[in-house]
């Protein structure tokens, strides 16, 4: 007898425990809900956006899971959840390189017949090929995101110099106003990670080289373009930058930058953001220049930037593409640059803006160019990203990084369509 | 007799079922996992391959040269934990007054989250702002700040100091238990018979501890060889791929590459190098003073 009330004790115990771990479902609430697993979202202005998007559609609620600020660390939640198909979430809040992997896992739901073609023309091409998979759209653009240069004007205009157009003139400015000791020439991001293979691409855009061209899959890195952007960046280790630019990310370069460490800065715009804040030391004496380019070519802008696509198999998928209308509209896209400092996507926000900043930025993010759209492609950046690193870290001469790089991309892109 | 051992299994269940669905399931659902092809060539969709994923992973230098890298920081990590560790638990031991604050203190670093750790390390090793660089400008032991993580030789070094550092704690804890259950009559017979500090620590510490230092050292010996939160945080596997390891490896294969047979191949692959590599450590230390 006392057996059984001790078992009866246990089984309460177990149903009490599985209750609380079912996960109640906010779906019954009111309406439908649409769940995106977004950034931490600081500053509340995602939060404002989406109580405003609520009020103008009184039958959908945005549920807002603020994840961690890495975008691997949110990649990783959204492919696990995506893999189980546990329907976690309506919208994709994706970051630009993810869009070829999820599209070819067929987790995205085609956009491009929902998208009035009369709307893509307001928005900077590049934002748009980058949500693009084999001539479908899964994704669409809340913001423009690119490396440019940023430079301090005041040293600059003592010496009466203008910002470097080309490579050759970045590196005779940085020599000439870089302080041994005291003030580094150019500072950028070489670590091995993502930003090693945007930043890489910048200089083999603007010396005129090409990675993988996306449709013949054609692999350009041991062309002799490619060695000479590889080279620029290694001889500018230990001369025009710090030794230890090969270990920095974004915020080590800034935060040098910032407290007068460098002369030059490649990075995102979310630093020219910062020079809004009055607190920001040296905010009135930095410039923003397009990155430069060798004599006569296009400089390059590696296209970063976050946007909304929607899980195909969501039940909400109506009020998703509602939702993502609305945070793309002009009305959100300005809101979000003005309390996030998003970079908007759309071309007549800078056309309407008097702000000098926004069209320098403007003008330098014109020439943003996305990284090719292949299923592959964190193999191929991982691979790009290691011998890069073995270049400037001195393991590799950068013919040969480039001629092993090359060899292990094509090997990858074999035989794949 | 019958109905006890009912009862027991009864009361044993949770736990069997527990280990059947966090243990059993996984460990099986990798093995049929790792014969077959499913990623974006397949469209996520398993596709029977054989033992083609073990051939792969056999022709894969890539993989080989993070193995052999991983064990090359297990054996330093472990083996300078071990050292560190043993000293600093006969020096608490044999200290009377504040061994308890002694011990929480040391237990500091193993209790912080590794990845808010690694972020630490990058600052504390960065050439420009860094306190390491700092510290050794100021000794003199150099002239000009060095980019600790911007080598591949001295990145690895940091990271076996950063991993040292956290751990060692854990396994001075387990030393420190381990001495406390040496009787002291051993002690204090080996003292009658005239046996030095060095004799006594060669003949009774040593041998009686031995069970311990197994038990910790295959412990720690199989967790950094799975090492991946420090890694992954500080370096990324870089400069120039110098300290990617298997698990950073593996963990690209699945989650970046979406490649899931070949990394549950991956994954049993190590798994197989692990218990090998426990082997070894039991012949060379846990074959005599066994625990029963």
């Amino acid at each position: 007898m006392n057996d059984l009330r001790g078992w009866l004790k246990l089984g309460c115990g177990v149903a009490l425990a599985l209750a609380a771990c079912q996960r109640h479902s906010p779906r019954d609430v009111r309406g439908l809900e649409l769940r995106v697993l977004m950034e931490p979202d600081g500053r509340g202005a995602w939060r404002e956006l989406f109580a405003e998007f609520e009020r103008r559609n009184p039958d959908v609620r945005v549920a807002m899971i603020e994840g961690p600020a890495a975008a691997d660390a949110r990649e990783d939640m959204y492919i696990h959840s995506l893999l189980a198909g546990s329907g976690d979430y309506d919208l994709v809040y994706a970051d630009v390189v993810w869009i070829p992997k999820f599209a070819a896992a067929g987790w995205l739901e085609d956009l491009t017949d929902r998208w009035p073609q009369a709307e893509w023309k307001d928005f900077v091409p590049a934002t748009i090929e980058g949500g693009t998979y084999k001539g479908r759209i899964y994704r669409v653009p809340t913001q423009l995101n690119g490396g440019v240069l940023y430079y301090r004007k005041d040293l600059l205009e003592g010496i009466g110099a203008a910002p470097p157009g080309t490579f050759g003139e970045l590196e005779a400015l940085a020599k000439r106003l870089q302080v041994p000791g005291q003030r580094s020439g150019f500072v950028w991001q070489g670590r091995q990670y993502e930003g090693l293979t945007c930043n890489f691409l910048e200089v083999l855009g603007g010396f005129g080289g090409v990675w993988i061209r996306e449709n013949t899959r054609e692999v350009g890195l041991d062309r002799p373009e490619a060695e000479r952007a590889l080279t620029f960046l290694c001889r500018s280790v230990g001369t025009i930058s710090p030794p230890g630019v090969t270990t920095y990310a974004e915020e080590e370069s800034r935060l040098l930058f910032l407290s007068g460490g460098a002369v030059f800065l490649r990075n995102w715009p979310y630093v020219s953001n910062l020079l809004a804040d009055p607190e920001t030391p040296r905010a009135g004496e930095i410039g923003i220049a397009p990155m430069p380019a060798e004599e006569g070519r296009q400089p390059a802008a590696t296209f970063g930037g976050a946007g909304f696509s929607i899980v195909r198999t969501s039940p909400n998928r109506e009020a998703a593409w509602r939702l993502i209308e609305f945070v793309s509209s002009p009305f959100a896209v300005e809101f979000l640059n003005a309390r996030a400092g998003l970079q908007p996507p759309r071309k007549s926000f800078y056309a309407g803006s008097g702000d000098p900043r926004q069209k320098a930025l403007f003008e330098a993010l014109q020439y943003t160019v996305p990284r090719p759209a292949l299923p592959q492609y964190a193999q191929a950046s991982d691979i790009l990203q290691r011998y890069v690193s073995a270049a400037l870290t001195g393991q590799l001469a950068p013919g040969e990084a480039l001629r092993r790089a090359a060899a292990e991309t094509r090997a990858l892109l074999k035989g794949t369509p | 007799m019958k109905r006890s051992s009912r009862a027991a299994w009864w009361l044993l269940s949770p736990m069997l079922a527990m280990v059947a669905v966090f243990a059993v399931y996984p460990v099986g659902r990798m093995l049929v996992l790792s014969l077959f092809a499913q990623n974006l060539e397949t469209n996520l969709l398993p596709v029977f391959s054989g033992f083609d994923n073990f051939l792969r992973v056999a022709g894969d230098g890539h993989f080989w040269q993070t193995v052999s890298r991983t064990l090359l920081f297990a054996g330093l990590a472990v083996g300078s934990e071990l050292a560190l560790g043993l000293a600093s638990a006969l020096a608490i031991h044999h200290s009377a007054v504040g061994r308890g604050l002694a011990r929480t203190v040391a237990l500091v670093p193993w209790v912080l989250p590794t990845s808010a750790l690694a972020l630490a390390w990058i600052w504390i090793f960065n050439d420009q702002f860094g306190v390491f660089n700092d510290l050794l400008q100021r000794l003199g032991v150099l002239r000009e700040p060095f980019p600790w993580l911007g080598r591949p030789r001295a990145a690895f070094f940091a990271l076996v100091m950063a991993d040292v550092w956290k751990t060692t704690p854990f396994m001075m804890l387990l030393l420190l238990a381990g001495l406390q259950t040496i009787p002291a009559q051993l002690y204090e017979a080996a003292a009658i018979d005239g046996g030095s500090r060095w004799q006594r620590f060669r003949s009774i510490t040593l041998p009686l501890l031995r069970p311990t230092i197994f038990v910790a050292v295959v412990f720690r010996a199989l967790q950094s060889f799975g090492i991946f939160d420090l890694v992954y945080v500080m370096t990324g596997g870089g400069p120039g791929g110098a300290t990617e390891t298997v698990a950073l490896y593996t963990y690209r294969n699945f989650m970046r590459y979406l490649d899931f047979g070949y990394g549950a191949a991956l994954l049993v692959t190590g798994s197989v190098l692990l218990m090998v590599l426990t082997g070894a450590i039991w012949l060379a230390l846990g074959r005599e003073g066994r625990p029963a």
